[in-house]
């Protein structure tokens, strides 16, 4: 039996080994371009996007707050649809949850023309505003959210009823504190999406200084590999603090 | 595990008390409903309603579009590129996220380690998939559910495990006394308990192989050979060439087959989930 065991663990080593490699191996070769040139390391791509050429980390700090409120407004506008349509028991939610999610699994091409029409319409575009709005009304946050609230268990939210506990408190002190886990968890992967987006900025803002960092790492040339890399690491940090704010939040909390 | 809280009748019944609760429920919805008319619905149906129309929309053509976009050959083979992409990749994400999984469980206290491993390509930006697929297949579907699945693998993967998780180990131990070896003891009971995760990984899986469209682009251009080109390379370069009448065509016949999918699962639910 020892044996067998040894011999199982070497097996089960090993593969958790190949797993590291496939996943981190072509990170660190992306890491290892933004620190050559000409044949030898250089600290000099770093040099310029964090400390000589201002440009890029003020995309960064712009793109950050771009996020964060991407993040917020969708996650607010969607805990408070989710709230009002599964806990009041509107009528009809179920034919919108199944419209959300046609909506949901659509790609983003098919919307685009059409939503750059009523942009244009309600002059938005070229502002912020272009990206901002079509994105809290995503319904993401909101399908995922009308599911996990529908799981939630419902004689504590009726009994604070019975004690007459207002809708608001309801949700902020209630329901909200109840589900924290999902709805961090879901707030990170929105935290993500946001960060990456790029189709919506290329589509409706036409001046370059507007695009968020993301669109700069999709539409660069590829002669500036060198450059590429430490915007790269700049685009990732704020994703790994999210992520490990996101997943202590939402798989350590008992 | 569920509460046994018996759902509501769909029949809308008015009494005073419910009237109030269906409007201070509408009064929170309301913000996204609004927003999502506005940004999404009608949007669509403007889209809709124009694919109708001929001739920068004076003449009324019926479906002389949907004739003419369907016979290209263009569309046709983008769209057949997207299905199986779509197909292949959701296979491949559901059998490599299980197996992910369950090699997590095996592991438990070390798992972390894997998992955070794992979730780092999901953070990286697209350019770091093109970099390391480029060399593999680069013309081929497959590069681009390689890409997929380095991506998003490790996601899957934590997702699933944590489903594996709520699974009390009195189902395992009541199997086993049955006689049930492992691979047995995953079909009959891990499988049946994560359904509802799958069921999210496959959502999540739609979106996010639409959203390699962005690799795809970083890998051939615009106008990729051979199995690259997917519908959405078909609307996008359309918009570049402002033919509108053939992307909302593109974008209508999307939405449909969507619906119909969704239909498909919604009808078929009661054989995906069982006789429970």
């Amino acid at each position: 039996m020892e044996k067998r065991e040894k011999r199982r663990w070497y097996v089960k080593g090993s593969a958790a080994g190949i797993l590291l490699c496939i996943f981190l191996v072509p990170v660190l070769a992306f890491l290892e371009r933004g620190l050559w040139e000409n044949g030898g390391f250089t600290l000099r791509w770093y040099r310029e996007v964090f400390l000589s050429s201002p440009l890029y980390l003020k995309k960064f700090w712009v793109s950050l707050g771009l996020t964060l409120l991407l993040t917020v407004g969708q996650m607010a506008v969607g805990i408070m649809a989710a709230y009002g349509m599964v806990i009041y028991e509107l009528p009809g939610r179920r034919v919108i949850a199944g419209i959300l999610l046609i909506l949901l699994l659509l790609p983003v091409q098919v919307l685009l023309v059409p939503q750059y029409l009523v942009l244009e319409r309600l002059k938005l575009l070229d502002t912020m505003w272009a990206i901002i709005l079509p994105y809290f009304f995503l319904p993401f946050s909101t399908y995922f959210l009308m599911i996990f609230f529908d799981k939630a268990d419902r004689s504590v939210l009726d009994a604070a009823r019975l004690e007459g506990t207002g809708s608001v408190k309801l949700l902020t002190k209630i329901l909200l504190p109840i589900e924290s886990r999902p709805v961090a968890a879901l707030g990170l992967l929105v935290f993500l999406y946001a960060w990456s987006m790029v189709e919506q900025p290329m589509s409706f803002l036409k001046d370059p200084q507007l695009y968020p960092l993301a669109v700069y790492l999709m539409t660069a040339p590829e002669r500036e590999w060198g450059l590429l890399s430490p915007c790269g690491v700049l685009a990732v940090l704020p994703l790994l603090a999210a992520a490990g704010v996101g997943i202590r939040r939402s798989v350590y909390e008992a | 595990m569920k509460n046994a809280r018996k759902k509501p009748s769909s029949i809308m019944i008015f009494t005073a008390r419910n009237r109030r609760r269906y409007l201070t429920g509408l009064l929170w919805a309301a913000p996204f409903l609004i927003g999502a008319v506005i940004f999404l619905l009608a949007p669509f149906l403007r889209l809709t309603w124009g694919t109708l129309f001929r001739g920068g929309g004076r003449r009324f053509a019926g479906f002389d579009n949907y004739r003419e976009v369907f016979a290209s050959e263009a569309f046709r083979m983008a769209a057949l590129h997207t299905v199986l992409l779509l197909a292949v990749s959701l296979i491949c994400i559901i059998s490599i996220g299980v197996l992910l999984a369950l090699f997590l469980k095996s592991i438990k206290d070390h798992a972390p380690l894997v998992m955070a491993a794992g979730l780092v390509p999901f953070l990286m930006p697209a350019l770091a998939a093109v970099m390391a697929v480029r060399f593999i297949c680069p013309d081929s579907l497959w590069s681009l559910c390689l890409m997929h699945l380095w991506k998003y693998a490790g996601f899957y993967g934590v997702l699933l495990a944590a489903a594996m998780n709520q699974i009390p180990d009195d189902y395992y131990e009541a199997a086993q006394m049955e006689g049930a070896g492992y691979w047995k003891q995953v079909r009959i009971v891990t499988l049946p308990c994560i359904r509802e995760m799958m069921g999210f990984a496959v959502i999540l899986g739609v979106v996010h192989t639409f959203l390699g469209y962005r690799e795809a682009l970083l890998l051939a251009g615009t106008h990729p050979p051979g199995q690259l080109y997917l519908i959405q390379h078909y609307i996008s370069n359309n918009f570049e060439q402002m033919n509108q009448m053939h992307l909302s065509v593109a974008a209508v016949s999307v939405v449909f087959a969507m619906c119909l999918c969704v239909g498909a699962v919604w009808a078929g639910r009661r054989w995906l989930y069982g006789k429970a």
